[in-house]
Parts: structure tokens; sequence; C-alpha cells
């Protein structure tokens, strides 16, 4: 579950980081395209230069959704005394210049004075250059995270939208302790949606327990949250059925569990307390669509400094002072020189400097007019209205609420949006079979025309639905085109459904039969459907084709598809011998077996996996085959069997087996042995031709016909079961043509295609292929083969594997040699570093690493490190004559009976164990060797040190 | 003569030495047809060793090892071919290298180079030179006293030898003929050396044969594997030492030994595994394998041999020359001499 999770970042990661550089075009068909927004005639078309194509596409503007640019890395903050929420959702930052009942004249950066319709005006509030805004938005899915694979949310006019039941986003939005949340929901048919504020990122369901929650029960909206045993629950107002729309300001304060819901124009409508037991600020907001629809129009957070608004009379226009208080009444007039507003209440007139104003509402509410189109600025600028050019580096726009045409610079653009799709300005759809094509960052509906491979242009032109234009490939790229979906995996038969075909089968065939058919293991039987034999290349190829012959170099064999005759074995992964036999199916372990190189066979593995007719295996190595029988090595040994026994030959390449040691670290969660030196002149300092290239490099060599790399290469997978991979030449006639490494000329029609791959998409598709799964990997090293130079392989100090370490060391009391009945009691040595050193006489290695490990010992022996030698099993007599004849000195215990060996699970010798003055294993060394001695004195200073330390 | 490269020859060869290369009857090429890449190996490695052999006979310049103990093997490498060693292609290369070695030797004590090794496999290339290489005119006319003829330089040598094994009380060799101990693989090279020597018709003591076969044995264990020096036997598996000591009993013709059967045996159950060489490199390793199994067992050889060819075909480089621990000089003549068994040319490799 982790490292699916993982897996999703990552591609997260990745299409976040492909896409980053370039703004990417949004259809209204659901296909996106990074590129440059160019210079068009009209402002009907939007001119997209796609990165991945050659020439700019011209696409209806109708077609278009919208254009997002990059998010800058920190978001440019908006310059202006004030903030003027206008019309349609249009918010503008800049100074007031002057005022009048007509309009207010306002500086704003990048436009200059404008003039702006009064009536168009909602509110103004002091802005002081953003010091309080936290956040901004949306600018469409940008900041929010879907967990889903399948993306359920899409960007709807730059506004998260989704009709995807259970489906959620979820942000950090950096939401202060104390905060001022305004949101804006909208639904087309029917609300049931969950807005949690204050998340954590986990995707734990207690976190949106814990959150801040506005919920739809029945037909009212809800305030609630659930802290430990607190719990508090309060009524937002009610919702009718229908389309409709929320829009609430919330001020939450986390620290002291509190949250007031208004609405936007100041009336309190909801307030919950929860006493939370531990202050958390959870910085994140998370929107799950239950059942029905949803989207987020609007988002604000601001900084909120704890003091809850005061009562208002929510329909009047009024002005807020910076102290608090309210005065309601018209704005009449501003005096740019003496910084004063005129407010009129009942004809009274009162002036007030507008230092003390906060925010004024100007306006009413109205309904708005419909906008064409909206422009979104990184710093929050947003203007809609009609577009009346698109320039190199500008747009033109004209605004209801702006007396003045804008030009407006392409730079610091977060969005541009179409608001209306009028269905008139579509393009005329050209002949060609519709598909879509999948690149990196790309989806484009459209379909393929007639081209010819360039040097720098693909033969694959791709005209996208909408646009009047066509383009070709840049060559070199990598994509698939999918006509035709590929059939979702079957879901495994429940064990219900397999007894009932059990049940079913018994009746003709016999239990057992059944049985191994329903575990798909059995022999092997053609199929009566498919009449084809097949031919498995290790690019993903199938190819029909009848085996003649397989020699030194390879294959010969007859197709019906060209006239070409053979293939070298290195691009071989599979020849079918019968028809309409499918790839093998064997229980894990089984397979796992059977794919398993033994250690004595690492240089030379076999080749080839041979399948007989009645589901047999053979390993070996294949020396030729004619039609009446192959020949195969086993073992070293040639042996012979009859062509007609075989159904189906599995090849299995060398430099796989490579790959397959890097896979069982995965897998089997073990690490994986060196890869043998198949380096058979000893110091790796051979370079013949072959090996200059490293083993994945050959692979793909070998993979992927890369003869050519910059010329464009495919892979046709029809709908007949056949792939091919070629170098596309022409397409002309609704038919691709090029040339195949293996097949030489080659051609086929796009109507028999359901996909198409293209570029290095082939190699990854042909990774997946259930025949490429048949590999081999390495056994298992030994672990004393891996702990070379006495560095275990996963680079920690030596003597720490054994998982008796860290542990107490058994008690044991052992009769001592010569030592006329006196025992020695480990218990009794408690406050000394004790030494166990467990050895036989007739164990070699033992007798070797005895007088080092002596040796060692004897340089502690002031420092209270004691040796004990513990005998296996042996008689008094033979002990003392060996350590006579090796001159060695130490205090022997008898393990008369392996009891004590047992206990310090000592099960090959020499095994030297280091116990610390508390009684505790520190160090366990098994093997002995040169190296013991250097690891010990280490062990031992490590833990004198330790006790100087302690002092 | 034409190249004999085709055919190998059988088990017909004549055991008695000593034998000239020219004079074997025609009906002798009894045998398997040579593997084309056998041969394509083979004549690869040939030009290699040709084209890199300096004026003087030795491979200075491929670098690595030197000697007359290295030029030596790279001797045997050419009458190993098939080539006629007076007329063929190879035959200035021949004398070159004969000269070379020759020219290594004291002429006071008979003694090549500047270790016992050396002094093993410079005697071991003479006398596989020795009766095939016509000697009449190896030298420049009337230059220098030191210009001995093959058959003085090996009986030179085989006393040497001798004198060395008689100062040692473990009855085998060392690095230096004043050596007082012996190791397995030094030993190895001399003892095989002298065998080759006895059998191209030098006289070499049986007491000296039978002395150092005598060190084998107890250098051997049970298990047939075969101890280095001194010390207890059998810790370790040194492919190498293993083949060596299979095959000094087999030339040694002391297959009757239990020692014999057991180091064989330890070889032959092994044949597919890589091994440890335990002992040098690889190439060392292989130099004596290829030698000890044909010696044993001709089946469980043509199983080797068929490993050996696929993996000396992944390694050889494009210059024809082998890499390995020794240099590419030595290192080649030792890849090339583990696969001369497939010619069967060198009266050392008769059965």
């Amino acid at each position: 579950m982790k490292s699916v999770s993982l897996l999703i970042a990552l591609i997260l990661a990745c299409s976040v980081a492909s896409s980053a550089d370039n703004p990417v075009l949004h259809l209204s068909d659901g296909g996106f395209v990074p590129g440059e927004l160019m210079k068009s005639a009209t402002p009907e078309v939007v001119r997209w230069q796609a990165t991945a194509f050659t020439q700019p596409f011209e696409f209806s503007r109708g077609a278009i959704s919208a254009v997002h640019y990059p998010r800058a890395t920190e978001t440019p903050k908006p310059v202006g005394e004030y903030c003027f929420e206008l019309a349609a959702g249009d918010v503008l930052f800049g100074d007031l210049i002057n005022l009048t009942n007509d309009h207010a004249e306002l500086d704003v950066a990048r436009l200059g004075r404008i003039h702006v319709q009064r009536e168009h005006i909602r509110r103004m509030y002091r802005w002081g250059s953003g010091a309080d805004l936290v956040y901004l938005g949306p600018n469409g899915l940008v900041g929010w995270n879907e967990p889903a694979t399948i993306k359920q949310w899409h960007d709807e006019g730059g506004q998260p939208q989704t009709d995807k039941e259970g489906s959620y986003i979820r942000g950090d939005f950096g939401i202060p302790a104390q905060a001022v949340i305004e949101f804006e929901l909208f639904w087309k048919t029917k609300p049931d949606f969950v807005m949690a504020l204050g998340v954590d990122d986990s995707e734990d369901e207690a976190t949106l327990k814990r959150a801040y929650r506005f919920e739809i029960w029945d037909n009212e909206l809800v305030l609630r949250c659930e802290l430990g045993r607190e719990a508090d629950v309060d009524t937002v107002q009610s919702i009718a059925s229908g389309s409709g729309r929320v829009h609430l300001v919330a001020y939450l304060d986390q620290e002291k569990g509190r949250m007031l819901v208004y609405s936007p124009n100041g009336k309190q409508l909801s307030e919950i307390n929860v006493k939370p037991r531990k202050v958390q600020t959870h910085p994140g907001i998370r929107l799950t669509n239950r059942k029905g629809d949803v989207r987020l129009e609007r988002l604000r957070i601001t900084r909120w400094d704890g003091v809850p608004p005061r009562e208002v009379q929510p329909d009047k226009v009024r002005l807020h002072r910076t102290d608090g208080s309210i005065v309601y009444g018209q704005v009449t007039g501003f005096d740019a020189q003496s910084k004063q507003f005129t407010v009129t209440d009942d004809k009274q007139e009162t002036k007030f400097d507008a230092a003390q104003l906060a925010s004024a509402f100007l306006s009413p509410p109205s309904e708005d007019k419909p906008r064409a189109f909206r422009v979104v600025y990184q710093d929050g600028t947003r203007l809609s209205g009609e577009l009346t050019e698109i320039g190199d580096a500008h747009l033109r726009l004209t605004s209801l609420s702006i007396r003045e045409p804008m030009t407006l610079p392409v730079a610091a653009l977060q969005s541009l949006v179409v608001l209306t799709h009028d269905s008139d300005s579509s393009v005329e759809t050209p002949d060609g079979r519709s598909g879509k094509l999948h690149m990196g960052g790309v989806l484009l509906h459209g379909r393929l025309m007639n081209g010819r491979e360039t040097s720098d242009a693909s033969c694959l032109v791709w005209n996208p639905d909408n646009s009047s234009t066509a383009s070709p490939l840049r060559v070199g790229t990598t994509g698939r085109i999918v006509y035709r979906e590929p059939p979702p995996p079957q879901p495994k038969p429940t064990a219900q459904q397999i007894q009932a075909q059990q049940m079913q089968q018994q009746h003709g065939g016999g239990f057992a039969n059944a049985f191994l058919k329903a575990l798909a293991n059995g022999p092997v039987q053609p199929a009566a459907a498919g009449g084809r034999r097949l031919m498995h290349l290790r690019s993903g190829d199938t190819i029909p084709c009848d085996l003649t012959q397989i020699n030194e170099e390879g294959v010969t064999f007859r197709t019906s598809m060209s006239d070409a005759t053979f293939v070298a074995h290195e691009k071989v992964k599979a020849i079918e011998l019968l028809t309409g036999l499918s790839v093998p199916k064997l229980n894990k372990l089984k397979q796992q077996r059977l794919l398993t190189l033994p250690r004595m066979q690492k240089d030379s593995p076999p080749t080839h996996l041979v399948r007989s007719k009645d589901g047999d295996f053979l390993r070996g190595r294949i020396l030729d085959m004619d039609d009446k029988r192959l020949t195969i090595e086993i073992r070293l040994e040639a042996k012979e069997i009859p062509r007609d026994r075989i159904a189906q030959i599995i090849w299995l390449h060398p430099d796989e087996l490579k790959n397959a040691v890097d896979d069982s670290t995965n897998e089997l969660g073990v690490v994986s042995p060196p890869v043998s030196s198949s380096n058979e002149t000893g110091d790796g300092s051979s370079k013949s031709a072959s090996e200059d290239s490293s083993p994945k490099d050959r692979t793909a060599d070998a993979v992927s016909l890369a003869k050519n790399p910059t010329a464009t290469r495919v892979q046709a997978l029809r709908s007949d079961g056949i792939r091919l991979t070629f170098f596309p030449e022409i397409l002309a006639d609704k038919t691709l043509s090029g040339k195949s490494d293996v097949l030489g000329a080659c051609r086929t029609e796009l109507a028999q295609v359901d996909q198409l791959l293209i570029g290095r998409e082939i190699e990854k598709a042909a990774a997946s292929l259930a025949y490429t799964k048949w590999k081999l990997h390495h056994a298992i090293e030994p672990k004393i083969a891996q702990d070379v130079d006495g560095q275990s392989p996963d680079g920690r100090s030596p003597g720490l594997d054994s998982p008796l370490v860290g542990k107490p060391a058994p008690d044991f009391e052992l009769p001592l040699l010569g030592g006329n009945g006196k025992k020695f009691h480990l218990a009794d040595s408690k406050g000394h570093i004790v030494v166990l050193d467990f050895w036989a006489t007739w164990c070699g290695p033992c007798l070797q690493t005895m007088p080092l490990v002596e040796k060692v010992i004897h340089e502690f022996a002031d420092q209270g490190v004691q040796l004990v030698g513990v005998n296996l099993e042996e008689q008094a007599k033979q002990i003392t004559s060996t350590m006579e004849r090796h001159k060695l000195q130490l205090t022997v215990a008898m393990d008369q009976d392996g009891v004590v060996a047992g206990k310090y699970e000592a099960n090959a010798i020499p095994q030297t164990v280091v116990i610390d003055r508390e009684g505790k294993i520190v160090r366990l060394f098994v093997g002995g060797g040169p190296h013991l001695a250097e690891q010990l004195r280490e062990a031992l200073r490590e833990l004198l040190d330790a006790d100087k330390t302690a002092q | 003569m034409t190249r004999l490269g085709i055919l190998v020859l059988g088990y017909l060869l004549s055991v008695s030495a000593p034998l000239i290369a020219v004079a074997q009857p025609p009906n002798a090429r009894v045998g398997e047809i040579i593997p084309r890449d056998v041969r394509e190996m083979y004549d690869r490695g040939l030009q290699y060793l040709a084209t890199t052999q300096s004026e003087n006979g030795d491979w200075v310049k491929s670098g690595g090892q030197q000697g007359p103990g290295v030029t030596g093997l790279g001797l045997m490498v050419f009458l190993a071919s098939g080539e006629d060693p007076n007329f063929g292609l190879y035959s200035n290369h021949v004398r070159k290298a004969a000269r070379n070695v020759i020219a290594g030797q004291s002429a006071s004590t008979g003694f090549f180079g500047s270790s016992m090794y050396d002094h093993g496999f410079a005697m071991l290339g003479l006398a596989e030179a020795y009766g095939a290489v016509d000697d009449r005119s190896l030298w420049p006319e009337g230059k220098g006293k030191d210009q001995r003829l093959i058959g003085a330089a090996l009986e030179l040598a085989v006393r040497a030898a001798i004198t060395s094994q008689k100062k040692n009380s473990t009855g085998a060799w060392r690095y230096s003929p004043d050596s007082t101990d012996a190791d397995t693989s030094v030993a190895g090279s001399v003892l095989v050396g002298l065998l080759a020597a006895r059998n191209a018709g030098i006289e070499v003591p049986d007491e000296s044969i039978d002395k150092a076969v005598s060190y084998f044995t107890k250098m051997t264990a049970a298990s047939g594997q075969v101890a280095y020096s001194g010390g207890l036997g059998g810790f370790d598996e040194s492919m190498a030492r293993i083949s060596i000591g299979t095959l000094v009993y087999a030339i040694g013709r002391r297959k009757d030994l239990p020692q014999y059967k057991a180091t064989l045996g330890y070889l032959t159950q092994r044949v597919e595994q890589p091994g440890s060489p335990g002992h040098g490199g690889v190439e060392y390793q292989r130099y004596y394998q290829a030698q000890a199994l044909f010696q044993g067992d001709v089946e469980a050889w043509q199983k080797w041999n068929k490993l050996l060819i696929r993996q000396l075909k992944s390694t050889q480089q494009a210059d024809g020359s082998f890499n390995g621990s020794y240099g590419a000089g030595l290192s080649t003549s030792m890849s090339l001499l583990a696969l001369a068994l497939n010619y069967r040319f060198l009266p050392i490799y008769e059965r």
C-alpha cells in the first residue's frame, strides 16, 4: 500500500515536472498539450506551438478550455492600497484616484489609469499590499492533490470540479492558527459535499473528523467538528434542491477550537466551539464530493486577529472602519487631495479619513452578465470580458465594467480561461481514423494525416480535433496513439466461480482434469481458434510464422507477412510450435524454481526453456533444430528430442539474468548476490568490442532495433494480435509503410491498428509483456561467500548480524579443562568483559583463529577482559593433546553435550562471542578468518572507551 | 607441409619420443573436425602473439609478466598450432622464441631466469620444441659461446632442476633454486617440465620424479583438494592446484595412486562449475584444467571444453589477445594453450 502511494507520488511528481516549464493548453474535449501561445490573426483562433510538434496548431477558440501557465516559485504579491471586487468575480488591486456616483477612477499596475463603472464595484477593502493574504485562488488544480491514480477532478474554467462520487482533492494552503477563509461552492445537480478546513496531509480519515467541516445533511448545510470526546454541530443554512451555490466567510481559530461563519455581506450564520486537548494547527483543506457534483469557485485565506466581526445589517451599503465600527450609508465621493471619503445616509453627509477605512460595500450583488473570456494573473488579479486580439506577448481585452480597452501582458499570467463555448466555430473534421494521442503531458484527440519522414519531422502527422492545421511529431518523441482501448483486465474468478467451473467440468473429463484446468497448470491444450504459430521478439513484436530451423546464429522461419526468413537469437523471446498457444502459466513457486539459476551454472546459464506438449519444461542450450529434431545441450551434454514433442521454446538471455538480480532484491526482500564475475579474465580489464557497452546498453540495443535512433520508430498493435515494430517512412492512403529490422519492408493499415506505440514506449510496453517476465534469476549466494574482506555486503560493521547481538548472554555452567571439578559459571563473570570462543580440535579454521584471538585478548588482559574457549563435545585428553601441539594456553570450558553451543546458536565454528560487563552480547563473529583479530580488537576498544566515557 | 589445422590427431600418436611432427603418419589424423570458432579464435590469438613478439623473441611489448618461462609458453602456442615449425608461417617466431629462452639460461648453472616458475615453463617449452624444431640453423653461424642447441640447453636445465631438488628436504621446489621449502604451484611447473624433458628423450632419474610425485601425494587431501605449501592440507578449493596434481600424476604415469583418483574425481564432478582458481588467475586455472581433464577423462574434457570455448569467445579482444591478471602476453598464451588441447599437436598432450 505504501509503495503504491509512493508510486503515485512519483507519477505526480513526474507529470508536474514534465509540464512545469511550459504553459499547458487544455481543450474542452479533455485534451491537453504543453507549448507556447502564438500570435494569431484573429482572436477566434488560438495558435499553439506544442513542444512535441514541429508546426503550430490553430484551434478554434470555442474548443479551448483554458491555458494554464506554470506557477512561479514565489507568488507575486499585487501592489496597491485597495482590492476591488467587481462584478463577475473580477478582482483588481490598485489605488483609488477618484470616486463618483457613476464611476471610480483607479490606478492599477499593468493597466494604468482606468475607469470602472461604479455599479460594478461590489466591495473595496484595504489591501495594504496584501500583508494579511495567505492564499488567493483557486487556480485550477494547482496546489491540490488527488489521491486516485485516475483523475476524477478536472479544471473547469480555472476552478476544480468533479461529478465523481467519493472523490476528493486536498491541498496545503498554509492556513494559520487564526484565519479567515472565504469560499464559494457551486453545484449543477445536487449538493452532497464535505468542505473540511484544517486537515493535515495524511490519508487518515481521523484527520477529517478532527477538521472543521461543512457538510450537507439532507437539505441543510451544517458545520461540525469532533475533537477527542468533544464535538459540536450547528446549522449554517438550508439548501434548496437543484443547482445552487454557497458563499461563506469562516473565521477559524484552531487554537481555541472555534469557528464563526458569516455570509459575505457580514451576517453571522453559525458558530461551533470544541475545546482542543492539545493545540494543533493543520494547514490544509480537503473537499470531498460524496454525491452529485461540486465546483470550488473561490478560495481566499487571510490572517485574522481573532476579534470576531461586529454584527451588521447585511443588506445595507456601508463602510467598516479599521476600529471595527460600522457606518451605514452610500459612499458618494472621495477627495484624492484630502484623502477623505464622503458618506451619505438619509441626506446626512459625513466625511472621514481614508486611513480609517477597512472595507466598503459599494453596491449590492446583482445578476452578472456572462463574460466570454477571463484572464488570471499569478498575483490574483482577475479580469473578464471579450478577447479582441492575441499578440506576440500581449492580449487585448474589453470589459463591461471598465471603460478603456485593456492591453494585457502575457508575462506573469496564471490562466487564460474561455468561459463561453459557441458551437458555431468548430472546425471541419478531416478524413481519417480518429484516435487519442498520449505522450508525456499530452493528450490529444484527433487523427493521423498523410506524412513523410524527413530528418527533422516524423511521418506521423497529427491533426487534433478542432484544429484547422496538422503538425508532424518531432523525431524521437515517445508516446502512443490509441484507436481502440484494450479490454479491461478480467476480474479474477471468485472461489465460488472456480468451484462451479470445476463442478461443470467434472461431468466431462473427471475431477483431476478439472482441477488441473482450474489451476491453468495442466498439459498444453492447443486452442481450437487462432490457427497461427507465433514468434515473439524481445521488442514485443508478435509475428505469425512457421519455424524452419534454429542454428547457432538464429532462427529461420517462413511468414506470410514478408519474404524475410531470418532473425538473430538476441532478438527472439519465444516461439510457438503449435497453434493457439499462450504464455505458460505456472504457480508462482514453480515458476520461481524453474527460473532460478543454480550457483554452479552461474557462468554457463541455460539459454532456452523448452516446453513439451505435455507441459513439461526443460532448460538447456539449443544447438540446432530442423524439421525432425531439436538438439539441446543439457549440462554440457547434447541431447536430441523429436521436434513433434515440442510445444514452445522460450529464450533466456544472459543480459536478462543480470537484470533479474536487481529485481530479486525487490521481490524477495533479500540482498542480491554480487553479480558473478563472468568476466573470465579475472581482473575485469577485458574490453572486447562486444563488452565495451554495459550489459544494460546491450539489452537496449538488442531490443530497440536502434539502428537509427534519430528516426521515428513505431510498434503497431493490430487487432488480429500481431505486433510489428518498424521505422515508418510514409503515411498515405490510411496505410503506414516502412522498414522492419526483421521483416524488411512492411506496411500496416491504420484501420487494423488498435494502438500505435511510438519510440521508447515500445520498450516500456515490451517490458510488461507476459513472455518478457520469463527470465532467469540467480540463486541466493550463501552468506559466507558474500562476506568478502570481512565486510558485510551492506556495509555494516561485522559481528552484528546475529539476532543474538544486543540480547542478554544465555547463562551457563560448564566444567573447566584440567580444573579438577572446577566449573566456569558465566554469571560469576559479571563486571568483566567475556569473550567466548567456540571451537573443536577437528576444526582447522578454529585452530588458525584461536592464536589470533588469544593474542588480542592478551593485549587487553589488564583491563578485565576474559577469554574462555568453549570446546564442543570432545574428550579432555584429545583437547589437551591438541592444545599442547599447538602451544595454546587458554581457559577451556567443556561443552560436552553441546547444550551451550545450542544456546549460542553456534551452528558453525569458530564462533567468537563478545559479552559486555552487563552480560549482554555485543558481537558475534562466525568463521574466524584473517580479519577477525582487527574486528575483535575494535569491538573491545569500543567497549572500553564506553566504560571510560561512563566514568 | 600443409596445415594440419582441419583435423585433430586421435589417440594413435606414438608414445615413443622424441617425436618429429612432420614424421607423423598421415593415417594418424583421425578425429573430430575442429570447431570453426576454435580455429578462428586460435588464429586470431596467434596473430596477436606474432605481431607483438619483439625482435629478440620475447613479449615485452604486450606488458605484464616476462621471462624465459613466459617466452617458453609463447613458443608452445606456435608449436601447438600445427603450422610447420621449420618452414611454416610462424617458423621465424618459433626460432626467435627458442633463442630467447636459451639466452635466458645461465651457462654455468643451467637455471632459467628469475624463478623456478620460469625454469619449469622454459624447460617445458624447450622440451616441446626439441626434435620438432630443426636447430641446426637456430643461431647465426659462428657467433657467441652461449649459443646452445635445444637439446644441450634442455640437458643443462634438467640438471639444474635436479640439483635444486636435492638441496630441498621436501623433494620439490619453490621460487628460488636454493629454497628449502616448496609449494605445489612452482613444483608443478618444474615437475611437468622434467616429465616433458624425459618424454623428449633427456635422461631424468626416476628417483627425482618419484620424490616430486611423493611430495604431491603428501599435499593431496582425501577430498582431492591440493594444498599450497606446508601446513594442513586441503583447506580451500584451488582448481588450479587440483589440476596440477591430476596432471603430474597422469603424465608421471602414476594413475594408480588414490590421490590421482581423488583429484581427477574432484575435477570431473565439477566440470560445469567455475570453481575457485585459488591460485593465480583464471587463465592459469584453465591452462592446467584443460590438460588435467584431457589426460584424465576425455568425456569430461569434451564437456568442459565447450564451456571454455564459449567463455573465451566472449572475452577475446578485437586484436586477438586475452586480458588477464598476468598481462596480455602471458594471459593470451595460457588461454590459447588451454584451447590447444583441441589440436593435440604437442607431445605433452599425449595420453
